[in-house]
């Protein structure tokens, strides 16, 4: 039977439903083909979210959006807000309150079915908390490393550095990676990593090669989490063993690790990227895709002293797909939009292939429909301020007490359980709970907040 | 065969495939197709319904289809009964490929949504195993492309040939 009949619209139907890289080797097919695949290289320039959405398909949203803010490292409260996917209209709001002073520099790790791990970066403890309960944080034991040298009664040093979070549907247990620097007798620093189940609340470390620098810390990398996967960006001096000074760079690499197999994958990003080449970056996941979206700084140029210095002529937003694990020419660059110079620098996460989630200039939330991108190939955006502003249809969205925009540390996170607002329904509007932890000095306040409609 | 007891008395339409060959089937069952649905609403009932764009077996093909996803009459899909239709899904839909082919048409044309996903989804998954020449056999299409531009093509996208 013939299928010249099969007209473009049922072509596309089952092209969509194809990995990326089949759907590229079928641009050989014939033209029409091609055409309706599109261009590997260069999206076109009048509506890129539109090739995005054919060849990504639209994302499956998470229903609760979780933004976590916080003002600069004096304030005493961590802010919450659990908002709904589809119209950013804030659901409930946890504030913790950290009364006890060992909670000041929280900060969220990933979030994984309904459980969020979270860290501090200064007193190195590792957290686990499920919002939709009562209960509050719930700390991790002490690295096996630890307990291994208290066993032989000699002091031990252990600085945890990266942290990783996932769920493992195998074992159907959740687990969080920890790569950490420890000091042996003879005082040599060695890199680790150890996995913890909660299953069985243990950490066990991993006889596996570690693919992190020893010269180099972590923690402020760009992380993003996928479906039992978590991945850094890592820089790598060219030698692990020879320390080098102010050398550049040289080795950048994706490493993921995987959470059901326990073990970690490199791959390498496109040519000629470093970290140093983007006023900001921010790394994240697209219909599982590992994504890149980030402001490259333009132009190098020497300066009279042989200083050498980036120069700001321009600046576009680019995002980057990496359709195929492990394989470097994969990358693909979707999006490259010319933006007017005062455009803010920190994006946070694609909201419905067609908004960025951005920290403003001034510190505050917003959200830039890439949309309505005008015809001069400059992109026009909505300043739709979380703080207040409207948004389409007039809703408010979030109103974050923002008493200070500047140090307000902000970050996005996909939150998937919705039985928070179920538990939040059956309680009561208001629930203020109040924890103490002797050992470790943790002495905070969870207050909830539900909002009416849900 | 079903009971049907209270109310419902099992109506039926007849439609006729576009080399004349006519199939009664009952009107619930049939309402599984939207186009179908619309033209009984529109009030088609009475006389035979055409499906120009179908031949005789591949509209028996989907009359089965029919009668497996006509709703249940007391209402209530069990787990069991979902597992055994998704059993039965997987089945129908390992044809050959001509007759894959033209299921996808006809669910197309017919809009049931349930058998385009599943027509759909096997058709990419057999693209997905097969090299290029191998898809332009499938489809039944000519190549139109000089070997120059089939080779620069190529070049490009040299990382989802290996």
């Amino acid at each position: 039977m013939s299928t010249s009949y099969f007209h473009e619209e049922l072509v596309t139907e089952i092209l969509n439903r194809l990995p990326p890289k089949s759907l590229f080797r079928f641009r050989c097919v014939c033209k029409i083909w091609r055409n309706l695949i599109g261009n590997p290289d260069l999206f076109g320039p009048n509506n890129p979210f539109n090739q995005i959405r054919s060849i990504l398909g639209e994302p499956n949203s998470p229903p609760l959006l979780l933004v976590k803010a916080k003002h600069g490292p004096d304030d005493l409260k961590h802010m919450f807000y659990f908002l709904s996917h589809d119209t950013l209209k804030c659901q409930a709001k946890i504030t913790l309150e950290d009364l006890g002073g060992f909670l000041q520099h929280l900060t969220l790790v990933a979030s994984c079915n309904g459980l969020l791990c979270l860290r501090d970066r200064s007193t190195r403890y590792i957290y686990l908390w499920n919002p939709a309960t009562s209960e509050g944080l719930n700390t991790l034991p002490p690295h096996a490393q630890m307990n291994f040298y208290r066993m032989n009664s000699s002091p031990v040093s252990v600085y945890p550095d990266a942290v990783g979070f996932g769920f493992d549907r195998r074992s159907n247990d959740f687990k969080v990676l920890s790569i950490y620097d420890f000091v042996d007798r003879k005082g040599r620093s060695k890199r680790r990593a150890e996995v913890f189940r909660l299953s069985t609340r243990t950490w066990r470390r991993l006889d596996i090669f570690v693919p992190f620098d020893e010269k180099i810390y972590y923690n402020y990398f760009p992380t993003t989490a996928s479906d039992g996967f978590f991945f850094w960006w890592v820089v790598l001096c060219e030698s692990a063993n020879k320390f080098r000074p102010n050398t550049e760079y040289d080795n950048e690499k994706i490493v993921a690790f995987d959470f059901n197999e326990e073990v970690f994958r490199t791959t390498p990003l496109p040519d000629g990227f470093h970290y140093n080449d983007f006023y900001s970056v921010n790394f994240t996941v697209f219909n599982g895709f590992v994504a890149i979206i980030g402001f490259p700084k333009e132009r190098l140029i020497t300066g009279a002293l042989g200083y050498r210095l980036w120069e700001r002529t321009s600046r576009s937003l680019g995002i980057w797909v990496l359709f195929e694990f492990g394989v470097k020419d994969s990358w693909t660059k979707l999006i490259d939009i010319p933006l007017s110079l005062d455009f803010p620098e920190r994006p946070m996460g694609l909201w419905r292939n067609r908004a960025l989630f951005m920290q403003n200039a001034e510190g505050k939330l917003v959200l830039y429909d890439l949309l309505s991108h005008s015809e001069k190939d400059v992109l026009q955006v909505h300043r739709n301020r979380v703080g207040g502003d409207k948004i389409d249809d007039g809703d408010e969205i979030l109103n974050l007490d923002t008493r200070d925009g500047d140090n307000l540390v902000l970050q996005v996170f996909p939150y998937v359980c919705s039985s928070l607002i179920n538990l939040n329904l059956a309680s009561s509007k208001h629930m203020h709970h109040l924890h103490y932890n002797l050992n470790l000095h943790l002495h905070y306040n969870l207050n909830l907040e539900v909002h009416e409609e849900c | 065969m079903s009971s049907t007891l209270c109310c419902s008395f099992a109506k039926n339409v007849t439609l006729r495939s576009s080399d004349g060959q006519t199939f009664e089937v009952e009107e619930a069952a049939a309402q599984v197709s939207q186009t179908i649905k619309r033209m009984i609403e529109d009030g088609c009932t009475g006389s035979v319904i055409p499906v120009p764009n179908l031949t005789g077996p591949v509209l028996a093909l989907v009359i089965e289809y029919f009668k497996k996803h006509s709703p249940p009459s007391d209402g209530c899909p069990t787990a069991l009964l979902e597992m055994e239709i998704k059993d039965w899904d997987a089945k129908f839909v390992a044809v050959d490929n001509d007759t894959l082919l033209d299921l996808t048409l006809a669910a197309h044309y017919l809009e049931i949504q349930g058998l385009l996903d599943l027509t759909c989804h096997r058709v990419a998954d057999i693209l997905n195993d097969n090299s290029v020449e191998k898809i332009r056999e499938i489809f039944h299409i000519k190549n139109d492309f000089t070997p120059e531009e089939e080779a620069e093509e190529r070049s490009k996208i040299q990382w989802a040939f290996e």
